[in-house]
């Protein structure tokens, strides 16, 4: 059991949800991020994350285990004048979905804050504990 | 038995219940995205309560079980709301303790002429 536990497992959820924010802004970013049909297509960035157990006097909180990236095949979409077209005027496009970037954008940003609140209040405990004794 | 008085020795130890629920709230909070994560709570005013009615001593334990909570699509099942709730009354009986505890020690501090 660690000094300030409860700040611990709040900075790791914190922590994770940035994390997400970022690959979220790199999607968004390459939305429109066409390649060449012999390339590898630009794939949606996934943050996977695994709880961090709290038994066996561990930590608690959450860690990120990996930066995934999206599977599926690549949509080709036709662009003839494009520079990356193949011989059929094919490229690749993205795999970002922006309605789900946006969604995932929203709930990132509410972790973020609500982990925020978690180390606000602890650190309010933590003070009074400080207190003790005070005259 | 300067320090070891029933109000002190009590007092302490819900100190402890108190951070330790905190910590679990905590843990739920920072998963609440985590799929296949499973909340858990923190319970011992019961146990509590029960030792201290008991004349001849008894033992409090505090015990973390799961929450019944519906489990989202994620498999997930941390109540945002209830963790937050939870939270913040634990920190306004943590500072209600270290009032407590306060009072105890200027007693103290009077009795010893201070």
């Amino acid at each position: 059991m660690a000094l300030f536990g409860a700040l611990d497992a709040a900075v790791s959820g914190a922590t994770v949800s940035r994390v997400w924010l970022d690959a979220i802004s790199d999607n968004v970013a390459n939305v429109n991020t066409m390649r060449a049909t012999n390339q590898e297509p630009f794939r949606a960035r996934m943050v996977v994350v695994n709880e961090v157990s709290r038994d066996l006097g561990g930590t608690g909180g959450v860690r990120t285990v990996r930066i995934a990236e999206r599977p599926g095949e690549p949509e080709l979409v036709y662009d003839p004048t494009h520079p990356l077209a193949d011989e059929n005027g094919d490229v690749e496009r993205p795999n970002v979905d922006l309605s789900v970037e946006m969604t995932n954008l929203l709930i990132a940003n509410r972790t973020y804050q609500s982990n925020l609140r978690v180390i606000e209040i602890a650190r309010s405990t933590y003070q009074s504990a400080l207190r003790i004794g005070d005259k | 038995m300067l320090f070891t008085d029933r109000t002190t020795q009590t007092v302490e130890w819900a100190l402890k219940a108190q951070a330790e629920r905190q910590r679990v709230v905590a843990h739920n909070i920072a998963n609440v995205n985590t799929p296949g994560f499973r909340a858990t709570k923190l319970e011992f005013e019961q146990s509590l309560a029960t030792a201290l009615g008991r004349t001849n001593g008894g033992t409090a334990r505090a015990e973390r079980s799961a929450t019944n909570d519906p489990v989202g699509l994620n498999g997930n099942n941390v109540s945002l709301e209830k963790e937050l709730e939870t939270l913040d009354k634990s920190n306004i009986h943590y500072e209600a303790l270290t009032s407590a505890l306060t009072s105890k020690f200027s007693q103290l501090r009077t009795a010893i002429g201070r």
